[in-house]
Formats: C-alpha cells, structure tokens, sequence
C-alpha cells in the first residue's frame, strides 16, 4: 500500500480544486501527440491528426482529452487504495485498447507540463514531487493488468 | 529522432528568448531534480546543503544550464562540439545516463512554468528532441 503524508494529500488536493479539466484534458492529449507522435497510432479512428493545427483544432481529441483527465478521479477519490480502483480500466488498455503502457508515463509527463504552465510558480518542486508519486502510482496501477 | 532544420530554428530561437533568466531556470531545474527524484542526491553527497534554492543548487544549476546553452550554439555539430562535456560525464562524474532524461523532463516543466504562452506544443517537441540529442551526445563515451 502507498504510504501518503498529510502534505501530499493536501497538494494532490490542491491540484485537483485548481483544475480545469476542459482546459487540461485537451491541452495535455494535444501534447502527446504531437511531442510523441507515434501515440497517434492509437487515434486513427479520430479523423485529421496531420499536422499540430489539425490536433489542436480537432474535437474529438479535446473531448477525448477530458476523459482520460477525468481517469485520475478515481485515483483523487479513493489515494489508498489506487491499485484496485484501477484493475477494470487497466484491463480495459490492456485488452481491448491494446496501448503499450509506456505511453502512460509520456501521457502523465504532457499532463504534468500542462499543469505546470497553468499553476506556474504555484506548482512547487515539493508539489511537484507529491504530484509526480501521484501519477506513478496511477501509470503502475493502469499498467498491472497486462500480461 | 534527428533535429529537423525546422527543430534547430525553433530550439534557437526559444532558447535565446529565455537565456537572460538562466539563473533562474537552473536553479528550478535543480531543486525540482533533487525534490522530485531523491535518487539524484546521491550524486552531491559533497554538499552541505541540496535544500531546494540553496546556494550550491542555485550555482551548480546554473552551470548546468549554462551547458545547455552552449549546445544550442553548437547545435549543428554536438558530438564534437560537445566533446570535453562527453569526457567529463564518461570518465569523471559517471553520472548514470538514466538522469540525463530526469533533467531533461525537469527543463520542460520548468520551462512551461516560466514561458506557458510560449512554451507551445511545437516548442516543447522541438526542445524535448534537442535535450535528447544533447543527452546521447553526454553519454557517447560511457562504454
């Protein structure tokens, strides 16, 4: 079980009530897929993802970009027992998605950017740590089901 | 992975826009290397204090971004023009490459934090490849 002092839980907590997830979510999906282009192989099906202007602009992976933000919830809610919150999505990425998880960490390092420019000197390095041990322990959690 | 020469041109010109706050940048690099990754004090077992913002970080980060930037002037020719840094980082401070990387993430987030609006998608995939480049070249001697 993941050990959470009462400051980390404060600044997960920050985080989360300073978030907006319909700014995030798109900016953070946008992101990885153009800084790590090859995740777009898991995106076909969502039309025009050609160049940068065509990703930022398209709506599909704005709305998409919400969903996947909206994945941590689960974590935020239930921070002690993030393992087994996560075992029916874990499967679902492993299964029916097929998405490599190293592409987690790419996903969790574009949302923590994304954060960064919207907190800017409000997001710490001692938030920044705490977010990090947040989102580690959400990619390991996503990433047990595969075999 | 190779440096487009449209990667070259936009990596130049963000980081001539933000070289002037160089202190700043390698002081945050630092602090948030060694509060976020533990792991890398090891490395400065030497130093009296690696509270985020010392003296020693703020000094030591600065030389580091310093070396950031003289491999942006020598963009268009690293493994040599980076060659005595390769030296040092092989045979001297042995410094394992897998902490190149979490420096590399540290100057993205601290470069977003600094520069949101001009930190853009286009920038940070341009800057993201360069710093792998640049991390390739520093641990080119290592075996």
């Amino acid at each position: 079980m993941v050990e959470w002092t009462e400051e980390e839980r404060a600044f997960i907590q920050e985080i989360f009530s300073k978030l907006k997830y319909e700014v995030v979510g798109p900016k953070s999906l946008c992101r990885a897929l153009i800084v790590y282009p090859w995740t777009q192989r898991y995106f076909a099906h969502f039309g025009n993802l050609y160049n940068e202007d065509a990703i930022m602009g398209n709506p599909e992976v704005a709305r998409h970009g919400v969903v996947v933000l909206h994945g941590l919830d689960a974590a935020l809610k239930n921070m002690d027992n993030i393992k087994s919150n996560y075992a029916e999505l874990s499967e679902l990425h492993s299964e029916k998605l097929h998405v490599d998880p190293d592409n987690f960490k790419l996903m969790a390092d574009c949302i923590t950017v994304v954060i960064a420019t919207q907190m800017r000197s409000s997001f710490t390095p001692a938030m920044q740590a705490a977010w990090y041990k947040f989102l580690s322990v959400v990619v390991s959690a996503l990433s047990r089901q595969y075999h | 992975m190779s440096l487009t020469a449209k990667d070259k041109a936009t990596g130049k010109a963000f980081f001539n826009k933000v070289s002037p706050m160089a202190e700043q940048i390698g002081e945050e690099v630092l602090s948030r290397t060694l509060t976020v990754y533990p792991q890398t004090k090891t490395y400065f077992s030497h130093w009296k204090d690696l509270t985020a913002g010392s003296a020693q970080v703020r000094k030591h980060g600065l030389t580091v971004l310093q070396g950031v930037l003289r491999a942006v002037e020598l963009i268009d020719n690293l493994k040599e023009g980076l060659l005595n840094l390769s030296e040092l980082h092989a045979f001297i401070l042995r410094v394992d490459p897998a902490n190149f990387k979490i420096i590399s993430h540290n100057i993205l987030v601290v470069l977003a934090m600094l520069f949101p609006d001009d930190f853009t998608p286009e920038v940070h995939v341009a800057v993201d490849k360069f710093l792998s480049q640049v991390n390739l070249v520093l641990s080119e001697k290592y075996r």
